[in-house]
């Protein structure tokens, strides 16, 4: 049995839970959150102490608040838990470093939950550019939108612990492109931070990656209400499409007028992941996610608001543990 | 644990090429290898998917396989099903079950006295947003089932379909079955009554490439489809699986094949779709070798293959006699 030991019992917590628990093999050792009180109500026994839940359980799953995951990596992985971390992979530029170098000083297995690899559609475009469908790839634009996320103590709201839309959200499209086209040469973004609107965030952002790709990309916590995403990659010759508003496989209409559409799948990407996690740990088959293209989307991410805040182009720099 | 050896007989019909590859990737199934009775095609697919070819029938069931698929053209599922029940292999046969009652009644019959398991392969009832709407209407959620429509478009396919001697039947035959399945497993019911209109107005072949049903089940609910293989050849996919459900308390739409990517490639010089969904084949084949391994029921039976062939025959006999045509059928003299 993989005892597992869960960290943050929020909206992504509570996600992972049930994803271990579809696992063969896999028991939950423990859950550890800062208001236990969540865990009651959902019926399960809280872990009052984090440290003592590391020591118990053989792998930790961290889905806290972005800028409490370093402090949690680093204690999990000096005594050689492997990690499943929620992206981003943790706040800053410095406390990325001081993760990698710890990573390496105790060859841990750190995966950070990308997401965005395991939706088949995403995977499906990523197959059909090497495929070569659209010949060289030349220009990307790539687009998350949706309503404002609701989170304990609204932490979302907080830049400083959150990184806004562009840590937050953006970062999924940035992996994505990272997985198609590698690494990053510039970054130029914009955002409406400035206007201090609380619970709204919004940012355009102009990539060039340093095989020749540009890319455009839209991120939004603006939208009344829904969610929109959609991926374009153009190139010499051809184009690639997905849009979240194609037709859906399954819509039922209720006389009520409640309306649902879904696209049901054998197995769903949060599921994958968490599964590839497991075999990673056992099995030592690497998943889709890098920690390296984590880290990496990582620095774009940080670079983009660094751009925001500068109102320059932002040159992606070698990082100290790379 | 031992492993499930399956073998795949012949690669007439496409489907053997991903029953194969999805047979490489089931860890409790060996993929033993092919026999084909054109020697060209099963050699070069065993060549492409790494395993073995058996030139002759008796090599292959040497192999003492506890499972074969068999994907051969319709007319030959007979014969082949013949050959695996006298080698005690479990079936699971490509749909049509077979191109006449008489045949799909011998098949079943000698897999029961050879005491192994028929399964007919209606992939269809393995595609996600296919299940949900059972479960959906399992629940209630809109009442009773008052009336459906239902698509299932194609392109024209190559080769041996449109030879009526192999395939028995054109568009009809090829389609009716899979929505004739699905609704039986809707409903739970059979099908009463058949109507059709059908012709090959669109390819001028010798054999149906349109037409439209419209029948009635013993509980009244009655369901049309448009089983034409009308998609041309600029169409931007293959075909399509849809069933709009009308119920006393909703409606449920399925748009089966809806899951897609857009690839607009000049090398095709034309707007295509990718698609991102589940893979039913998967479904499917894991669900034969399970049946296999935990000695289980089959879940899509020969019966269930019988029944969907036989609101195609009924169809092709309505819009021979352009009548209303019952079933079950009688059985021809
Ligand atoms: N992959 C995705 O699609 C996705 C979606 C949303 C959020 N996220 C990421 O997941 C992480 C968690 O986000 P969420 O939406 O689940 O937030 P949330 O607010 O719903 O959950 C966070 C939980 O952590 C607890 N917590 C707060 N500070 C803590 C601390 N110091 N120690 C222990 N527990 C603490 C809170 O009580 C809360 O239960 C974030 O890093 C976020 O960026 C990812």
């Amino acid at each position: 049995m993989l005892k597992v030991g869960i960290i943050g019992f929020g909206k992504m917590g509570r996600k992972h839970l049930e994803s271990f628990k579809r696992i063969p093999g896999v028991s939950i050792c423990g859950i550890f959150d800062a208001s236990p009180g969540k865990i009651q109500e959902a019926g399960l026994k809280t872990c009052p102490d984090y440290k003592h839940l590391i020591k118990e359980c053989d792998v930790i799953c961290i889905a806290t608040p972005t800028d409490t995951h370093k402090q949690y990596i680093l204690e999990a992985i000096a005594v050689g838990r492997p990690v499943f971390v929620e992206k981003p992979l943790c706040r800053t530029v410095e406390e990325a470093e001081e993760v990698m170098q710890a990573v390496k000083k105790y060859k841990a297995k750190v995966m950070v939950g990308h997401v965005v690899r395991y939706f088949n559609q995403y995977a499906a475009i990523k197959k059909a550019i090497a495929d070569g469908c659209v010949g060289k790839p030349a220009v990307a634009r790539i687009t998350r939108c949706s309503k404002f996320p609701k989170a304990s103590n609204n932490w979302f709201n907080s830049r400083e612990k959150s990184g806004g839309v562009i840590l937050d959200l953006m970062i999924h499209d940035i992996d994505f492109l990272i997985w198609c086209f590698g690494d990053v040469e510039r970054v130029y973004a914009k955002d409406i931070g400035r206007e201090k609107i609380p619970n709204m965030d919004y940012a355009l952002a102009v990539i060039r990656f340093k095989n020749g790709v540009i890319a455009h990309l839209e991120a939004s916590w603006a939208l009344s209400g829904g969610f929109r995403a959609r991926v374009e990659v153009a190139g010499t010759e051809g184009l690639v499409n997905y849009d979240s508003r194609h037709p859906a496989s399954l819509k039922v209409e209720h006389s009520d007028g409640n309306v649902i559409r879904e696209n049901p799948v054998d197995e769903n990407a949060n599921q994958m992941e968490i599964r590839e996690f497991v075999e990673y740990v056992l099995n030592d088959e690497l998943p889709k996610t890098t920690l390296h293209d984590a880290y990496e989307a990582l620095k774009v991410s940080l670079a983009a608001l660094e751009s925001v805040k500068s109102g320059a182009v932002v040159k992606l720099r070698r990082g100290k543990s790379e | 644990m031992n492993k499930i050896k399956i073998g795949v007989m012949s690669f007439a019909h496409m489907h053997a090429f991903n029953y194969s590859k999805c047979l490489k990737k089931i860890h409790n199934a060996e993929f033993t290898g092919i026999y084909d009775d054109n020697a060209k095609r099963g050699k070069e697919m065993a060549g492409l998917l790494g395993v073995k070819f058996f030139s002759t029938e008796k090599k292959f069931f040497a192999e003492k396989l506890n499972g074969v698929i068999i994907c051969s053209e319709n007319s030959k599922h007979l014969s082949m099903t013949a050959s695996a029940a006298g080698a005690k292999a479990h079936i699971l046969c490509e749909k049509p079950i077979s191109v006449n009652l008489k045949d799909a009644n011998k098949m079943i019959s000698l897999a029961n006295k050879a005491g192994i398991k028929f399964m007919t392969a209606f992939p269809c009832r393995f595609i996600p947003s296919v299940v949900k709407a059972r479960r959906l209407l399992d629940s209630g959620e809109i009442g009773r089932i008052l009336a459906i429509k239902a698509t299932n478009h194609g392109s024209l396919p190559d080769g041996w379909f449109t030879d009526k001697k192999l395939s028995g039947g054109g568009a009809v035959l090829d389609h009716t079955v899979h929505v004739a399945d699905l609704l039986r497993w809707f409903t739970r019911r059979e099908v009463r009554t058949v109507y059709a209109e059908i012709d090959r107005s669109i390819y001028n072949k010798k054999i149906d490439d349109c037409g439209t049903l419209l029948f009635e089940f013993e509980n009244g609910v009655f369901a049309s489809l448009d089983p034409s293989w009308s998609r041309p050849k600029s169409f931007p996919v293959w075909g399509d699986l849809t069933m709009d459900i009308t119920g006393e308390k909703g409606n449920i739409y399925i748009d089966a094949f809806s899951e897609i990517i857009d690839v607009y490639d000049d090398k095709t010089g034309k707007h295509s779709c990718r698609s991102w969904g589940s893979d039913a084949y998967m479904g499917l084949v894991k669900n034969f070798v399970d049946m296999i391994l935990y000695n289980r029921t089959p879940f899509i039976s020969g019966y269930d293959g019988l029944k969907a062939l036989e609101v195609a025959l009924g169809a092709y006999e309505s819009a021979a006699k352009k009548k209303v045509i019952e079933l079950p059928l009688k059985a021809k003299k």
